[in-house]
């Protein structure tokens, strides 16, 4: 009895976090190893050719992702390096190989953003932020507001009281606090925010949407964007150096 | 009675249903019937019959050659009355080898009758021995002797080596107005490859002293392999004025007025190519086939550099040859430097017929060490068709001066890099990291936990949780500093505690402890609802309790039924039957449960 309702509750847990029961796809493992086999024999396109077919398959996953990126960069396509470098690390923020190949490829990029203000709170929330993905945001955010539920009803059902008690209910509101703040940002600038990258070699920045505009500057491959909206065929988005600009769709990738 | 109409009617359409599968026929004709290896044949199939609907014939085996729709026409025509309809399909026929080919009869299934028609023959010969569709438009002309349009195809050699340019003049001559602008097919090039050279050409040019219109296009194409290659033939179609037979009709002039023009194909002769293989000697180690006449330069951005910082080398060949097929100069690996390929362009040009233009690769070196560092010359091998020699160019190395790099931590390096002011790549990293070995967890989809109702389900039991405890601590509370609110919530669980024990009691047989049971049960239940003591109580002062909280009279007088009892039990010492016990307990309950829904105090 109790081994079927354990197996109930396992089983609901997965469904509703839509995990994935399966394994990996034989196919997509064996097409993953010969495009690292291709990798190694510097048969760059070749392999990128492989690790997109399992990416177009469905599949997605950092060390995937990060591949991509390598065969792009070797590949000299700098604006697909850095977007899918970047898609890695929202899978896994944690990876320093994922990082490192990032900051390394951008040294490439053939524009340089002049007036980039670094806003320090962003900067420190970005710190803080970068090492967890969302969901395991929102996992320790629930677990932590779990545990500050019961240890509340604890203190209210037996009502417990103390130095000690009214301690571990001020560290408990202020971890819950802290990681509900970081859940929110992470939310808010991962998935709220729609960010893209340049992947064009030069992608001309127009002051409206089309080139009957004026011509703004010259955005280059790696350049990454925040897009405000759409129109037509060009997205309003604004460079890390503050600056807007309609940029042709066609030129860039949604991170 | 009721099926002769329908009898009738068969009867009638049976024979005309006869007549008209009788009234079939189906031919073929093949036009010319004498090709050369490279033309093409017509082949007509004219089925007739009776009706609109004329079913499709079956065709005959025709894979000995290349078979292309020319369309079907219908032509219905009435005679005496009389409907015939006549559809003519039309292939084209390319054989595929010479010989004499029969092509059997086509047939035509009708009900259950099958028409056929008499077979065919084509001879296909070698180029040059048939009569070819040149000859036959010469035929086609306004004055019987000449030619109003034609198409001829011109190589500038016949003799190459493998990718060296060849040169194909397509050109289409009309003395005549077109009724449409021209249709061009490309020649068939298989082992070629092809690129076209300039816009086409209109000019006027005289033959056997007719001016003529021409129209010229002109490809490059470049031998991917040694052997006979062939040209297929070009192809032009275009709609002229229809041949005229009365050369002197006063109305010529109206005539031409509404002439919309006949379509005419016009073809060119394929065209042979011998092409020579590369010569092995002296081919150089490595050759990677590059045909043609180059040069090559480099140049860089700086010479003085920080360990580190970027070199832009860029290598520039130019020339004439197949610039497209040119390969990137093969760059080593070198202990002082690393190499980033940074871009690669190409510029092709078309000066006339010659094809040729500029390939641009652009190699970041990046210097290890400090030092007087040496970037070693690049080569570039190719093979001058002209003077049949191969050659390989070499750039100059390039010296470098490379300091130590002055490391400054005031600016990130965000704003450093770019080519304008000279890439400076991180000291520590050395190159990309390698690819990883394992896929990780590849998952299709997963959806982020904040949007599932997992998370709502998480978030929000343990809410609820939180409320029922709050709710319940109250309660709790409530009762602990409310006397009279506890005792009213008790009041009903003791008054059942009582009543469960007046029944123990009445299976004893304890009438008095029974009854005094019953009685402590209806007083302690008001006592404790009203927050009174019970001790002070009397029967009265129940009843006139139950008077005041407006109980119904016949619930009043149960009361009093039940208490006169208790009382009369209580007191006298006669023995009260089993029976009645039960019945004074059932009413007794029911009382409790009336007094639930009175109000009382």
């Amino acid at each position: 009895m109790g081994k079927s309702v354990l197996f109930i509750i396992v089983v609901f847990i997965m469904i509703m976090a839509g995990g994935d029961v399966s394994g990996n796809d034989v196919n997509a493992d064996s097409l993953f190893n010969s495009a690292g086999v291709k990798y190694e024999n510097r048969q760059y396109a070749s392999a990128l050719s492989d690790y997109l077919k399992i990416g177009q398959s469905g599949y997605k996953s950092a060390p995937l992702y990060y591949n991509i990126g390598n065969c792009y960069f070797k590949e000299s396509e700098l604006g697909y390096a850095v977007l899918y470098y970047l898609r890695a690390q929202r899978l896994d923020p944690t990876d320093d190989d994922i990082s490192g190949n990032l900051e390394f490829v951008r040294q490439f990029m053939p524009v340089t953003l002049e007036g980039v203000k670094i806003n320090p709170f962003i900067t420190f929330m970005d710190s803080i932020v970068s090492p967890f993905t969302l969901n395991r945001l929102a996992w320790i955010s629930s677990i932590l507001f779990i545990l500050f539920v019961l240890f509340l009803c604890a203190v209210i059902y037996f009502q417990f009281d103390g130095i000690f008690v009214r301690s571990v209910g001020y560290i408990l509101v202020i971890v819950l606090l802290v990681s509900s703040v970081m859940t929110t940002y992470k939310y808010r600038t991962d998935y709220m925010t729609v960010r893209g990258v340049v992947v064009a070699a030069e992608a001309g920045v127009y002051s409206g949407p089309g080139e009957d505009h004026d011509f703004e500057f010259n955005g280059a491959a790696g350049l990454i964007f925040e897009i405000e909206r759409a129109e037509g065929g060009y997205y309003l988005v604004i460079f890390e150096n503050k600056r807007k600009g309609w940029i042709n769709k066609e030129n860039v990738e949604i991170i | 009675m009721r099926l002769k109409i329908p009898v009738l009617v068969l009867l009638v359409l049976l024979p005309v249903a006869i007549s008209a599968q009788d009234d079939y026929s189906i031919s073929m004709s093949i036009s010319p019937d004498r090709i050369g290896l490279y033309d093409q044949a017509t082949l007509i199939i004219t089925v007739t019959g009776p009706q609109q609907n004329i079913p499709e014939p079956n065709l005959p085996n025709l894979s000995m050659f290349e078979v292309y729709s020319k369309g079907t026409s219908t032509n219905i025509s009435f005679v005496n009355g009389k409907v015939t309809s006549s559809l003519k399909y039309q292939y084209l026929l390319q054989p595929k080898r010479k010989g004499s080919f029969v092509i059997k009869p086509v047939t035509l299934v009708v009900g259950r009758n099958r028409y056929s028609s008499d077979e065919v023959t084509l001879t296909v010969m070698d180029q040059g021995q048939a009569t070819s569709p040149e000859a036959m438009n010469q035929s086609r002309t306004s004055s019987g002797s000449r030619r109003e349009v034609f198409l001829t195809a011109e190589v500038d050699k016949k003799k190459v080596y493998v990718n060296q340019q060849v040169t194909l003049r397509v050109k289409f001559y009309h003395t005549v107005r077109l009724f449409s602008q021209p249709e061009y097919a490309a020649p068939q090039t298989t082992d070629f490859w092809t690129d076209m050279l300039e816009p086409q050409r209109t000019y006027y040019e005289t033959v056997d002293g007719r001016q003529y219109k021409v129209i010229e296009i002109n490809s490059a194409l470049f031998p991917t392999r040694s052997g006979e290659l062939t040209i297929g033939r070009a192809q032009v179609t275009v709609s002229v004025p229809a041949p005229r037979k009365r050369r002197n009709d006063p109305f010529s002039a109206f005539n031409n007025f509404f002439d919309r023009g006949v379509p005419e194909t016009v073809r060119s002769n394929p065209i042979t190519i011998e092409v020579l293989p590369l010569p092995s000697a002296g081919k150089p180690k490595g050759f990677s086939g590059t045909v043609g006449k180059f040069s090559l330069k480099s140049t860089h951005d700086k010479s003085t550099v920080e360990v580190n910082e970027a070199v832009t080398v860029t290598y520039k060949i130019s020339g004439t040859g197949n610039i497209k097929m040119v390969a990137e100069p093969e760059i080593g690996e070198l202990d002082d430097f690393r190499i980033y390929r940074a871009s690669s362009s190409e510029k092709i040009s078309k000066l006339g017929e010659i094809m040729g233009g500029t390939k641009i690769f652009e190699e970041v070196y990046i210097p290890r060490r400090s030092g007087q560092l040496t970037i070693p010359p690049v080569s570039l091998d190719f093979f001058n068709p002209k003077t049949k020699k191969y050659r390989t160019l070499k750039t100059k190395p390039i010296v470098l001066n490379v300091k130590q790099a002055e490391v400054d931590d005031d600016y990130g390096s965000a704003v450093r890099f770019g080519p304008a002011s000279g890439r400076v790549i991180d000291p520590n990293a050395r190159d990309i990291g390698y690819i990883k070995s394992t896929p990780g967890k590849l998952e299709k989809g997963k959806p982020l936990l904040l949007v599932t109702p997992l998370y709502l389900v998480m978030n929000g039991i343990p809410a609820l949780l939180l409320i029922a405890v709050i709710i319940g601590s109250r309660y709790r509370e409530k009762l602990a500093s409310d006397i009279g609110y506890a005792r009213s919530r008790a009041a009903r669980k003791m008054a059942r505690k009582r009543l469960a024990a007046a029944r123990k009691l009445a299976g004893a047989g304890k009438a008095d402890a029974f009854y005094a049971e019953i009685r402590q049960a209806l007083f302690s239940y008001v006592a404790d609802k009203l927050n009174i003591s019970p001790h002070g109580l009397t029967g009265d002062k129940l009843i006139g309790i139950f008077e005041d909280a407006g109980a119904g009279d016949e619930d009043i007088e149960n009361a009093r039924e039940i208490l006169r009892q208790a009382d009369f039990a209580q007191y006298s010492s006669a023995r009260l039957p089993q029976e009645k016990t039960s019945e004074v307990l059932i009413e007794a309950e029911k009382f409790l449960v009336k007094l639930e829904s009175v109000k009382l105090g």
